[in-house]
């Protein structure tokens, strides 16, 4: 439906009449990326979004045209001239591409140790070859749970190559305590094993002796949910944001920056630091300002 | 008047007036090169915001502006220029004279805007006697009988010799009162111009290919449409989760000018063609934390009050078009002077027919470089066996079916001492073999012309194409005999 406020009217030279009017469609809203009914403002449903905290929109388009007609006016020919203009916005209001940023193909690049690569893709965007290789080994994963999922990669620590995936928060599993704290959940898919394990990330300001001096820690990580048959050590993750070029000499990193943020994460094992990581965001994107 | 010559036809209309400076033919307007407004595009986006649609809508599509010159020998008096379009019908291309201005004492530029099509359009000029260059005024060879009428102080004012402009037929336009009557709302706007004035004359059946027009341009519009897309909601970003709301507001736009074409042999249609367009688009984005539900819940309400489509002009098209003018050879602007209105649409203005073929179809040769019209030797290493010839003359490729035209020194200039050389060849045919003489050269500097062949080739040294520093490229005109 589109609403339609006549801005002004006047001659036009003598033998027809301008007329600017705007016109205003209705809204078009998304919730977890799924086109959704209108949330009204106010209501129930719109404040349990707000109050879980579950990503979702509302989006309007607008338009100001300005129409000749042949003197004299009638609403009628008003009409009879704003039928395409009409007939487009709806057109356009009705399409969720229209309200969307281009794509961001990549999400997040992670660096462990300087050399294992690991992506990050929305799932209607990544490489067939991600999905299969998930759907493979996990042929029960249902892909509406999923926002992004990652590249496989070698894992140093847990010696298994690991995927992983980032659930939307309405999927967040319910047996998690404070969940409503818990802000990122991950799921864990070890490729070999056919098993995974969830991990947590807590929001936390302590620090640890083994990150870099003067850095603020984000996150600390939990891991929850170890599929039974899956053997894991202990370890625990920082996350942590501070000066790069101190964080890279302390840690020994190599040079790599994002160019919208860079952050860094240690697996801590036996009171080691075992992984050392780099998460790089060239854009704005669902993980940059995740920290 | 006292005395002088006065010729009058059956119903006593003067047809001659010795009084009066008579228009002739001095030739066709030298093609310069061909231009368009760069597009007027600048935006940006936010973090939410829609980021697609940034470039001109696919109809937003600007004219060639094909720049033309001829010599005279004064600034104060323009020629009467006639356009004598590619081709006529409903498909043809709309074309006007939007510029005609002095750019020195002696040479006058001509601006066409065509709104489509490879082939362009030839223009045939006009001049006073007294306004003619001296190689334009020379009586042609062999032509020893007509009429001279001169005024009362001497000067020469018709000359049967020359080919006065014979005019076929007139009539009167105005231009519409808009490109379109409405521009429909949508992310690719159409902006393609659709009405039309028709103007009908009568000629008595001379074809359209054998009639050109006289029809400044002095009527434009600009219209325009606005597009805004909004939204709000909450993104999660970990514990930086936050509402926002984006509004991205788009402004496309396009001016015309006011052009022609030739639609059948009694009617003549005046419309518009593209002379710029522009897209600008702008984002602002508020957000806040997670933490301040209260606050921005109804900061969300009110940011979505406080669009700024109306306001988008004075924000963004200033800084639109920066960067988008470099080497257009063309004054940077926006061109966005008024919304959806036109100027001078109502005023009626002349419109003169003539035929080309009184005055010779223009041969598609259009220009040439003359390396050092000294006569001195190229700069070439003259044992480098690498041939730079001191006179080339390029063939129009605009114009088709004009084989080819080649002048050029011969081989024997590279080395230092010996005389330059002339070669022109015509389709083949070698119209000149001799040493570039004195007299050739004395033509070039004194602006005059030579005949070769069938052809009369007028060169105009005033009008330097381009000056590299060790080279000189000049302009001329073939026209034949």
């Amino acid at each position: 439906m589109v609403c339609i406020e006549i801005l002004s009217k006047e001659d036009f030279q003598g033998i027809k009449t301008k007329v600017v009017v705007e016109l205003l469609s209705d809204d078009i809203c998304m919730v977890e990326d799924k086109q959704v009914p209108k949330i009204i403002y106010g209501t129930s449903y719109h404040n349990y979004l707000h109050d879980k905290g579950i990503e979702h929109s509302h989006n309007r388009q607008k338009a100001v045209v300005t129409v000749v007609v042949d003197n004299p006016f009638t609403e009628e020919k008003l009409w009879e001239a704003l039928e395409e203009s009409i007939d487009s916005l709806e057109k356009e209001a009705s399409d969720l591409s229209n309200f969307q940023r281009d794509a961001v193909k990549v999400h997040e690049e992670a660096v462990a140790d300087g050399e294992i690569q690991r992506l990050i893709y929305e799932i209607k965007d990544a490489p067939k070859e991600v999905i299969d290789t998930l759907m493979q080994n996990f042929p029960e994963t249902d892909l509406s749970e999923l926002k992004l999922i990652s590249t496989p990669v070698w894992n140093s620590l847990l010696e298994k190559t690991v995927m992983t995936g980032l659930l939307w928060r309405s999927k967040f599993p319910d047996n998690i305590l404070n969940k409503s704290d818990v802000p990122v959940f991950y799921r864990k898919y070890c490729i070999e094993d056919k098993k995974y394990f969830d991990k947590c990330y807590v929001p936390t300001t302590e620090s640890h002796p083994l990150i870099p001096e003067g850095c603020e820690t984000r996150f600390k990580s939990i891991n929850t949910n170890v599929q039974e048959g899956l053997e894991l050590p202990e370890f625990v993750d920082y996350y942590f944001v501070g000066d790069c070029d101190y964080i890279e000499q302390e840690l020994g990193l190599p040079y790599k920056r994002g160019k919208y943020a860079t952050q860094y994460g240690i697996t801590i094992h036996n009171n080691e630091i075992v992984r050392k990581k780099q998460y790089c965001y060239d854009e704005f994107t669902n993980l940059s300002d995740w920290i | 008047m006292t005395y002088g010559l006065q010729f009058k036809n059956s119903d006593g209309d003067i047809l001659i007036d010795s009084d009066f400076h008579h228009y002739h033919f001095v030739g066709h307007a030298t093609y310069v090169e061909g231009v368009r407004i760069p597009a007027l595009t600048r935006g940006n986006n936010t973090k939410h915001s829609y980021t697609g649609s940034t470039g001109l809508s696919s109809t937003q599509i600007n004219g060639d502006i094909f720049k033309y010159r001829i010599s005279c020998t004064a600034s104060d008096v323009p020629p009467i220029v006639f356009i004598k379009p590619s081709y006529a019908g409903s498909g043809a291309p709309f074309c006007g004279l939007i510029l005609t201005q002095a750019i020195s004492s002696t040479v006058w530029e001509f601006w066409v805007l065509q709104d489509h099509g490879y082939n362009r359009p030839s223009l045939y000029c006009f001049n006073r006697f007294d306004k003619m260059t001296s190689g334009q005024s020379t009586v042609p060879s062999g032509v020893n009988q007509g009429i001279v009428t001169f005024n009362s102080s001497g000067n020469k004012t018709y000359d049967t010799r020359f080919k006065p402009l014979k005019v076929i037929a007139n009539s009167v336009t105005t231009a519409p009162s808009l490109a379109r009557d409405s521009i429909a709302a949508s992310y690719n706007p159409t902006f393609t111009p659709i009405n039309v004035n028709n103007i009908d004359y009568a000629t008595g059946g001379v074809e359209t290919s054998d009639i050109m027009f006289y029809a400044p341009s002095i009527a434009h519009s600009c219209q325009s449409v606005k597009g805004e897309k909004s939204g709000d909601g909450f993104q999660s970003a970990g514990y930086n989760s936050y509402f926002y709301a984006w509004v991205r507001a788009d402004l496309w736009w396009c001016f015309y000018r006011n052009t022609f074409r030739l639609y059948n042999t009694t009617r003549l249609q005046s419309g518009y063609s593209i002379y710029a367009s522009g897209h600008v688009y702008k984002s602002q984005e508020d957000s806040s934390s997670i933490f301040n539900i209260g606050t921005v819940l109804g900061a969300i309400f009110t940011f979505g009050a406080s669009l700024f489509i109306t306001t988008l002009a004075s924000i963004a098209i200033g800084a639109a078009v920066a960067s988008a003018f470099t080497d257009a050879g063309l004054v940077s602007g926006v061109y966005f002077p008024y919304e959806n209105d036109s100027r001078n649409a109502g005023q009626s203005q002349p419109v003169i027919f003539s035929r080309p073929s009184y005055y010779g179809l223009e041969t598609g040769i259009s220009f040439e470089s003359i390396n050092q019209v000294d006569g001195n030797d190229p700069t070439t290493d003259p044992y480098s066996g690498e041939y730079i010839p001191n006179f080339v003359f390029y063939q129009n490729p605009d114009v088709p079916n004009t084989g080819t035209f080649l002048v050029n020194l011969s081989p024997g200039v590279r080395f230092p001492g010996a005389p330059p050389w002339i070669v022109i060849q015509y389709n083949g045919t070698t119209l000149m073999d001799n040493q570039l003489t004195q007299d050739f050269r004395d033509r070039v500097i004194n602006e005059s012309y030579i005949d070769i062949g069938n052809y009369r080739v007028f060169i105009s040294p005033d009008i330097v194409l381009e000056n590299s520093g060790i080279a000189y490229y000049y302009a001329i005109d073939v026209v034949p005999i």
